[in-house]
């Protein structure tokens, strides 16, 4: 038993894998949606095709035996995705192109790429960057959603529009004693309520990579982002 | 921090880090100083889970009802995901609702069957009740109603067990009152549990109640009104008949596809289920099934199902291909009676003939059907027992079922006997009678059990031997003429003796002389005494003394008035428990200046009873209070911890054992009852009389009184068939990854999340543990080469060598990067199969004699989960958790020969001598033949077979043993797969790996938590064969 990243390694428990590992995947796949279409946008499809084409690449991935090398990919699900959707532009491309020619071309299969080995195309460079920002940006959402809900499971929904004021960005933190005024609690428990909300959002952030890489490839990949987002 | 702030729309630059973001998309949070932020945070404890609660991180929200939620949670020590129940909203300030919370609280506490969903912990926090239970990840019944539909087989066998669970609520007196698929959960292995026993009354406090001259608490309203039985919509009693219509509801809304009764209004449900058939049955449920879901439904009470025992044994028939009770007569003796009803008078003769051969073959028939009926019902009461904790009674009835159930039922019989044969029993080692004299003494037993102290007529002690029963010798007290008021047990070895006049001595049993005597105490002294074997705590008129037999008012450390009794010491004679106030409250005090450490304000009664555990870590406290209760208490603070109201009457005795994990109590309803703290559940149950009750120091013996007039000895006889080894005290879950043993089966390895544990094997002696280098996911372990090799999953390799007694050498990293795992030891004894990156190619590799110089690749497919050398054969085969099928390789070459056409994803296991292959999908499990690849066996796998896979081949390679999560192991015969028996263990098990000894003697288990188990095969075989049960 090899278990190498989070997902892989659920289902190895299970033993159950075909549907259990689906499954993973699947949540997987709604959860960077986003990220693919932005991409798609970024190398030039518009935003109806972008969609369409997501959606496809989705579709194609699902049903396909593709997947399984996921965890070849040493880890990163990130580069194991793009590699695969540039695989897909590749295709439409061939495909827009063969249908000026008034030819067709054979539709694309991802089981054929499984087969034949795994040798995934290179994003150009810029793309790549693009890809990863993007990606980058639905980590943060996605953990933004998961401590939002959180709260909101507490029946904390209030405190929580107030407290994630206090979460870093661009605008000052409101003063404790404002925010303990609208919660109508006392500095100490604003202050400790803002900890926790902190905690959690950091816990939920590593959480969210790691469903993506290895667990220890986690810091890698989040100082990775980092660069992206900030460069 | 750059103070002008750009407005919150479009792209931002971030004051802090200046990165460019959309505010709008992250409402103003900088998403690259949040992952800067959480990569700081890698030094911290990032994921430590926040409490939120009573000890416990909620998670999220499962279910909320009308007074109460229940969240997902994890409780923080032991680790562990729950269900938390707690009340909230309006129902807190309700006290008529907290109390009914705390009773479906208590009831389910004391149910301790593995088909009712356990409660863990239950107690109020920040004026909040809750309770916390097992939690049930598979959903509910009602979830898996449409699944079901057509596995009628499924149905049943899933009805049995929630009636046998129902059953064993209605033995200990709780019914559940709101049967119905939504309280039916499933965890994650499938298991069933009923939960949920939310309106649950405790039979007993309403007879008591009622006993009392009280009104009974009213029935009105309980359950759900669309599964509530007839008589109970009327506001009739609710008693168990409508518990069976509950189980009868369930079933016939399974085999209908709806619930059975439906109206618009509730006027018309009510009208519907007085007067209406339920909703009929699909087209294709059996019949026999159909009428038993019919007679579950009876209008009438005394129509139903007398139990629900009997509702699951006729489940149970049908399942085995039996006639069931609900339609008892066969068609074939319809028309032996419709023929004897009808002669037709020219063929009456010959009728009567043929009537008679036909009664005749019948009559045989239905002796052999009898023999197996009355050996089936054996075999259920057997099972029963085993479910009772009565393992000496389960054996009996196993053995009876023997003689008469076909030998095509031998492996039930079988594993009900190894069931019974596991399980730990007490012998009575000794008893003598020992009628109370008409004297106003007590008794007791002396600590070590080898005495036993009676004051007798004329102010003397009795010591009787506790071996043969007979006075030891007769001490006369230095006060005859005055009857004596009280004894208690002092320091170990001492009895103190206070007589009506106030005198007071002091007896050491091996003494023939009374070395302490105080002749000016007061009358209402009941003193406590200190360990120190000196001082006294005592209690008068003017609060509570500390002295000693000299000067007994020494010290006054309470200036108020304090109840002369109960006063208790606690183990180490520095804090006092006693009740103080009045009414009088329980109160814990400093006994070195009395100061008040925390007062208990739980009580509306007086207790009367109190003990603190052997190593003062809980108070247990029993109360007569709605019921009667033994409640334990966490001595820091007072806290509540556990509750027990299982007894009837009044709490007598209160015993800790040593272990300080388990309480006996024993009580006015004549019973004792020996429990588990934290697990719940009981460890002994049966008949005593209120008078003593001891452990001795080691806790193998319990002195008590069997009936009023015999005082005996009881003793764990550990069995003979089953040990479980000491539990390793790691306290960590998945403690056990791996187990191996020694090719000389002299040692034993387990490696767990944390630590790598090396065993005696022959004593179950811990010899050493070394900590891995930090907690891992997955790691396995492995004898090879006269050493021991083991790895963890991103932790790398390591070697040490043992000596031959057992001790540790150098440890040392044999892996290459951190990356590389041990797989398994070969055959030989001397290699390894790691997998690793290597040389640019990832995949698995053979180190011959452990030397990762000469590594050879054996299979270069890295995205193989499992790979395994088969033993002599040159071959290897591979599998992996999403691909279907078993990959065969040639080992040499490193070449794919073949697979075996499974269709889905599989695990696999080869015999020792390389002939077998069995491979397992989560469907089926299937044994081949390595020299041909042709498949010998097939057999489906078991619900929760899917979940886990372990399995072992004896030595021989003439057994299979396949475990179960559930802790039961298969054993099967090779290569026809054929069941031999059944090993259940006593108490439940996670069962993570299985292992041979190299003898084939005994068969190892390893749970999750680290915990060995050992079957002893030999043994066992041996006791079968005298019952004629051999294999």
């Amino acid at each position: 038993m090899f278990p190498t990243t989070n997902w892989t390694r659920l289902a190895v428990a299970t033993m159950e894998g075909q549907s259990a590992g689906r499954e993973a995947l699947a949540a997987l796949c709604r959860d960077y949606r986003p990220a693919i279409v932005g991409h798609l946008r970024g190398r030039g499809f518009p935003e109806a095709e972008a969609e369409d084409l997501a959606q496809q690449f989705f579709v194609s991935l699902l049903n396909s035996r593709a997947w399984r090398r996921a965890d070849r990919a040493k880890g990163r699900f990130r580069s194991f995705l793009l590699g695969i959707l540039e695989h897909v532009i590749a295709h439409r491309r061939e495909q827009g192109r063969a249908q000026k020619r008034g030819g067709g071309v054979v539709p694309l299969s991802l089981d054929a790429l499984a087969e034949e080995g795994f040798d995934l195309p290179e994003a150009p460079t810029d793309a790549a960057r693009l890809f990863d920002r993007e990606w980058a940006l639905r980590m943060v959402e996605l953990a933004l959603a998961a401590i939002e809900a959180q709260w909101a499971a507490g029946g904390k929904a209030d405190e929580f529009a107030v407290l994630r004021g206090f979460l870093p960005g661009a605008e000052d933190p409101p003063a404790y004693e404002a925010a303990a005024a609208r919660l109508q609690l006392s500095p100490a428990a604003v202050k400790s309520a803002i900890h926790r909300l902190r905690r959690a959002f950091r816990a939920q952030l590593r959480s969210a990579v790691a469903r993506t890489v290895s667990l220890h490839e986690i810091d890698a990949e989040l100082a990775h982002l980092r660069r992206v987002l900030e460069g | 921090m750059d103070t002008t702030m750009p407005s919150l729309h479009g792209p931002v630059h971030c004051g802090r880090c200046g990165a460019r973001y959309d505010a709008d998309r992250f409402g103003g949070l900088c998403p690259a100083c949040a992952i800067a932020w959480a990569l700081e945070a890698a030094e911290e404890e990032a994921d430590a889970p926040e409490v939120n609660f009573a000890g416990h991180a909620l998670l999220g929200e499962l279910a909320r009802g009308g007074m109460g939620v229940v969240y997902r949670a994890r409780q923080l020590q032991p680790e562990r995901e729950v269900a938390l129940k707690c009340l909230q909203g309006m129902a807190l300030g309700a006290e008529a609702l907290r109390e009914r919370f705390r009773t479906e609280a208590r009831a389910m506490a004391n149910l301790d069957h593995p088909g009712v969903l356990p409660i863990y912990q239950f107690g109020e926090a920040d004026g909040v009740p809750f309770f916390t239970m097992k939690l049930a990840r598979g959903g509910t019944l009602a979830d898996r109603a449409a699944a079901l539909r057509g596995d009628w087989r499924e149905v049943a066998r899933l009805l049995a067990e929630v009636a046998r669970a129902v059953q064993y609520a209605h033995d200990r007196g709780i019914l559940h009152r709101d049967l119905k698929p939504g309280n039916i959960l499933f965890d994650e292995a499938g298991r069933v549990f009923v939960a949920d026993f939310g309106i649950a009354r405790i039979l007993q406090e309403t007879a008591l109640a009622g006993e009392a001259g009280e009104t009974p608490p009213a029935t009105a309203c309980p359950g759900t009104p669309a599964y509530l039985a007839p008589e109970a919509i009327d506001g009739g009693d609710y008693t168990a008949a409508a518990d069976i219509w509950g189980l009868g509801a369930v079933l016939q809304e399974l085999l209908a596809g709806g619930p059975p009764f439906a109206g618009e209004t509730p006027g018309q449900l009510a009208d519907c289920i007085r007067k209406m058939d339920p909703r009929p049955a699909l087209p294709g449920v059996p019949a026999d099934l159909a009428a038993i879901a019919r007679k579950a439904l009876a209008k009438a009470p005394e129509q139903r199902y007398r139990a629900a025992r009997e509702f699951a044994d006729d489940l149970e028939r049908w399942l085995h291909g039996h006639p069931v009770m609900a339609r008892p007569a066969s068609r074939a003796r319809q028309a032996v009676f419709w023929a004897r009803r009808n002669p037709a008078p020219a063929f009456s003769a010959l009728l009567v003939v043929i009537s008679a051969a036909v009664f005749v073959l019948l009559q045989a028939r239905s002796n052999h059907l009898l023999r197996v009926a009355l050996g089936e019902s054996y075999l259920q009461e057997a099972r029963q027992m085993r479910a009772a904790d009565q393992p000496q009674a389960a054996l009996a009835q196993a053995r009876a079922a023997a003689g008469l159930l076909p030998r095509s039922r031998a492996a039930e019989v079988r594993s009900e006997v190894a069931a019974a044969l596991a399980a730990p029993d007490w012998i009575l080692e000794a008893e003598w009678p020992a009628a109370h004299e008409a004297v106003s003494g007590f008794e007791a037993f002396s600590p070590d059990l080898e005495a036993w102290i009676v004051s007798a007529p004329g102010g003397t002690y009795r010591v009787v031997d506790t071996r043969s029963g007979e006075v030891r010798r007769t001490v006369a007290t230095a006060t005859t003429d005055q009857p004596i008021r009280f004894l208690t047990e002092g320091p170990p070895g001492r009895i103190v003796s206070i007589h009506r006049g106030g005198h007071t001595e002091i007896l050491a049993p091996d003494d023939t002389r009374w070395i302490h005597r105080a002749e000016s105490w007061e009358r209402r002294l009941e003193p406590a005494l200190h360990p120190d074997g000196e001082r006294f705590v005592h209690v008068d008129g003017d609060g509570v003394w500390i002295g000693t037999l000299e000067e007994p008012r020494r010290f006054r450390i309470v200036e108020s008035p304090v109840e002369p009794h109960p006063l208790v010491l606690d183990p180490r004679g520095e804090r006092l428990f006693l009740l103080a106030g009045d009414p009088p409250v329980p109160e814990v005090r400093s006994v070195a200046d009395g100061t008040l450490l925390y007062r208990i304000e739980d009580y509306r009664s007086r207790p009367n009873r109190a003990a603190w555990s052997p190593d003062g870590r809980w108070l247990a406290v029993a109360v007569a209070e709605a019921g009667f209760v033994v409640r334990i208490h966490g001595s820091d603070d007072g806290r509540l911890e556990r509750e027990f109201a299982d007894h009837t009457g009044q709490v007598a005795h209160l015993a800790w054992h040593p272990d300080g994990q388990s309480l006996a109590t024993v009580g006015g309803d004549q019973r004792l009852l020996w429990r588990s703290i934290a697990a719940g559940g009981f460890r002994l149950s049966r008949p005593a009389a209120a008078r003593a009750l001891e452990f001795d120091r080691a806790g193998g013996r319990l002195g008590y009184s069997p009936t009023g007039s015999v005082l005996g000895l009881l003793r764990l006889e550990p069995s003979a068939v089953y040990r479980t080894w000491p539990k390793p005290e790691l306290n960590t879950p998945n403690s056990g990854y791996a187990l191996a043993l020694s090719p000389d089966g002299g040692w034993v390895a387990v490696i767990g999340r944390e630590a790598l544990v090396f065993w005696d094997a022959r004593d179950r002696r811990e010899l050493w543990r070394v900590g891995l280098d930090g907690p891992c996911d997955w790691a396995t372990v492995g004898f090879a080469g006269g050493g021991l090799y083991w790895s963890g999953l991103f932790l790398g390799l390591w070697t040490a060598e043992v000596d031959g007694a057992g001790r540790l050498g150098e440890i040392w990293e044999v892996g290459l990067t951190p990356r590389c795992m041990l797989v398994e030891t070969a055959r030989d004894g001397r290699s390894l199969v790691v997998v690793q990156e290597r040389e640019e190619v990832d995949g698995f590799w053979l180190w011959p004699d452990g030397d990762s110089a000469r590594a050879r690749l054996l299979a270069a497919e890295y995205p193989m989960v499992g790979y395994r050398l088969i033993p002599g054969a040159g071959h290897g085969f591979s599998s992996h958790w999403s691909d279907p099928d078993i990959h065969i390789w040639d080992a040499a070459s490193g070449q794919r020969l073949r697979g075996l056409g499974l269709p889905l994803p599989a695990a696999g296991e080869p015999s020792p001598d390389g002939r077998w292959l069995l491979a397992s999908t989560a469907e089926e499990n299937t044994l081949w033949d390595t020299a041909d690849w042709r498949r010998v066996a097939a057999w489906p796998a078991g619900p929760g077979e899917r979940e886990v896979f372990t399995a072992a081949f004896s030595p021989d390679a003439r057994l299979l043993a396949k475990g179960r999560p559930d802790g039961v192991i298969e054993l099967r015969s090779v290569p026809d797969a054929a069941l031999v028996l059944e090993l259940i263990p006593p108490g439940p098990l996670s069962l993570r790996q299985v292992a041979f000894s190299p003898d084939g003697s005994r068969l190892l288990g390893l749970d999750t938590q680290g915990q060995i188990v050992e079957w002893r095969l030999e043994a066992l075989r041996g006791e079968l064969a005298a019952h004629r049960l051999g294999w």
